[in-house]
């Protein structure tokens, strides 16, 4: 959840950037580069914003990952370099596991099921305000496009209620010509229309012309009639709902409005120039005429979501006229600059990338979450109570596993079978760690976890996934290296294949009932060290 | 009541009219050329179309080309629009009507005549 969460993120943030370079170059491109250029190039931003690939090293997934770690070092008492521990081979060919290198640099959080913490609490409101955060999100999105296509759809409904025929032949004609002119495939319906202040063409696969008047000059109809068709066979109308799309998902994202407005601007600009790009000076200025004059018409109809219009407003209009009396053809040094500089802005969305979550490197990875027992329950002291007499509790599996990067904390799955038929309502746990050459390992857990006494504290043992880390360098006989021990005990699920460990066991170098002869000979040494004094 | 046409789909009707009541595109484009009234195919496609909405026509798509129906015939037309305009001009008097024919010439004696018979054999009927 909390990935995905950072996915969205880092898309909105990473594509607020190329945003920001994209305005702030502005003034350098601006009367440099085709107009056509200055519109598609948006497509690159809007790309960021809505796919989430990256490559292998990004921008942003150092970024999160930075802050990833803070959040970590926030959350546990920060440790002195350690030794990285390494594992006797037999105990590590046993699991099928690779130890890690990076293991045992910070503490683990502990999260005791009996004793919720502080911190498991934390824990606990972040996840959910997390889940809340992506519904709001999702919510908000959805709304916000729902009310486009709403607005849309009534906005059409009202035009189509204000259209009438036009049975000007000559006027359906010269549609017809420059319907063939410009390339367009689909037939092109034409009206009038008393409730629109601007002419435009609605409609994807029936596109219709809008006129206010058909009282017009027989240029200016021309000029607006190829205006229209030329954002219809550039397809501007998809350009705009994608970029619709892209706001609604970043509505939390301020600049997004800033590009939808951009990009508008960008398409009437450069459909002004695809447009007079086959005109002679006298045609520019009859356009520029007719640009004019449609500013003059009157309408009722203000807002336009999504539909292609010639005139927005005297500000846009003044652009407009100045770009096409500044219009000359591009010469091929700008054009090789400009696709330099496309290239360039391609690489540098690409190499902002997105945060990714973390992959599975080992192979022997594990997720936290997957190896919590959701059906145990936790029992309390009854009647049925096997308190005396135990131990009735078998091992049946002991596993070394490594939590996802970054962590990639060792943590111990062990699975137990309830011999008894009765309840098992209080039970320990001994561990012991040592390393390859027979020294112990020091079990390390959260000190916020640790007793008064410092030496006697829950360590992870949950139904909850919990891992702790493993430090070297201590003493045989120090509490730290054996003692473990939590309060109350989870059922186990299935019986399996049972085998009992006792310390019986561990003085006899035996494991699992002594099925399995253990390998290392210091454990003998550990044993005489350590016999009574606190395993069980 | 039926609805009102411009000059340019009465045209479209007239050649489907000709052609026996249906007509593919390619007939009807030939047949404008040939009466020297070309039009652009955006206008004849998008025309058609109207005819269809109005219900003048129906379409159909045989193989890649679509047949173009006439759903009413040009008699039907001829006295629809014949009414419309008793009603709107001569606010039904018929014999308004027959009475301009005759002193505009637009009617001929021998039309004339034969208009007498049908009005006589009309009423002996009756």
């Amino acid at each position: 959840m909390i990935e995905l969460l950072k996915i969205l993120l880092s898309l909105s943030l990473s594509g607020t950037l190329m945003i920001l370079i994209l305005l702030l170059c502005k003034p350098l491109y601006k009367n440099r580069f085709s107009r056509q250029w200055q519109y598609y190039i948006w497509l690159i931003v809007v790309a960021r914003l809505l796919l989430p690939f990256t490559p292998e090293t990004s921008l942003m997934g150092t970024v999160f990952h930075h802050i990833d770690n803070a959040v970590i070092q926030a959350d546990s008492i920060p440790q002195p370099e350690q030794e990285p521990p390494t594992f006797s081979e037999t105990d590590i060919a046993n699991q099928g596991n690779t130890p890690d290198k990076q293991a045992g640099i910070g503490g683990g959080k502990h999260l005791g099921p009996d004793k919720p913490t502080l911190l498991n609490v934390l824990d606990m409101a972040a996840q959910n305000i997390v889940a809340i955060c992506l519904l709001g999100w999702l919510f908000v999105a959805v709304i916000l496009f729902i009310r486009k296509v709403t607005i849309y759809q009534s906005f059409v409904k009202y035009i189509k209620a204000g259209q009438s025929e036009i049975s000007d032949f000559a006027l359906w004609e010269l549609v017809g010509k420059l319907v063939g002119q410009t390339g367009v495939k689909k037939t092109v319906g034409l009206y009038t229309n008393s409730l629109i202040s601007s002419p435009l063409l609605i409609g994807f696969f029936r596109p219709c012309i809008m006129l206010p008047t058909a009282e017009l000059s027989e240029s200016d109809m021309q000029n607006t009639i190829l205006h229209e068709l030329t954002h219809y066979r550039r397809r501007d109308m998809f350009y705009k709902w994608l970029v619709q799309i892209t706001v609604c998902l970043h509505w939390f994202n301020p600049l997004v409005y800033l590009m939808g407005r951009e990009i508008n601007q960008a398409c009437e600009l450069s459909c002004d120039e695809a447009v007079i790009k086959s005109l002679d000076a006298g045609g520019r200025r009859a356009y520029g005429d007719t640009l004019l004059n449609s500013l003059g018409m009157g309408g009722s109809y203000k807002s336009s979501v999504a539909s292609v219009t010639l005139n927005e407003n005297a500000e846009l209009l003044k652009e407009r006229l100045d770009a096409i009396m500044r219009f000359k053809k591009k010469s091929g040094i700008a054009i090789t600059i400009t696709l330099i500089l496309t290239l360039l802005l391609a690489t540098t969305a690409n190499a902002i990338g997105v945060y990714a979550s973390p992959k599975d490197t080992t192979g022997s990875v594990l997720k936290a979450e997957n190896i919590s027992p959701v059906t145990a329950k936790p029992i309390t002291d009854g009647p049925n109570s096997a308190k005396v007499n135990g131990p009735y509790l078998a091992v049946d599996s002991c596993n070394i596993q490594y939590e996802d990067t970054p962590y990639k904390w060792p943590f111990i799955l062990l699975n137990v079978t309830n011999l008894s038929d009765k309840v098992i309502s209080d039970c320990e746990v001994g561990l012991l760690a040592y390393d390859k050459d027979g020294k112990p390992l020091e079990l390390y857990w959260d000190a916020q976890n640790v007793d008064s006494s410092g030496d006697y504290g829950n360590v992870g043992f949950g139904p909850d996934g919990i891992d702790y880390g493993i430090v070297t360098g201590i003493k045989p006989n120090s509490p730290k290296s054996y003692q473990w021990s939590i309060e109350g005990c989870y059922e186990s699920i299935a019986p399996g294949e049972r085998c009992r460990t006792d310390f019986a066991d561990i003085q006899n170098k035996k494991e699992c009932g002594g099925n399995r002869q253990w390998q290392n000979h210091y454990l003998r040494n550990w044993a005489a060290n350590t016999k009574g004094k606190g395993i069980i | 009541m039926i609805q009102q046409v411009s000059d340019f789909e009465l045209e479209l009707m007239k050649t489907i009219w000709r052609n026996g009541g249906a007509a593919l595109y390619a007939e009807i484009v030939a047949a404008l050329n040939a009466k020297g009234a070309p039009a652009t195919k955006n206008t004849i496609i998008s025309l058609l179309s109207r005819l269809i909405d109005k219900g003048y026509l129906s379409s159909k798509k045989k193989g890649r080309c679509n047949t173009y129906t006439a759903l009413i015939s040009e008699a039907e037309y001829q006295a629809a629009q014949t009414e419309t305009f008793l009603k709107k001009v001569y606010e039904r008097n018929v014999g308004g009507l027959i009475s301009t024919l005759i002193q505009k010439d637009l009617i001929s004696a021998d039309d004339y005549e034969k208009l007498k018979k049908h009005w006589g054999g009309g009423a002996a009927n009756d």
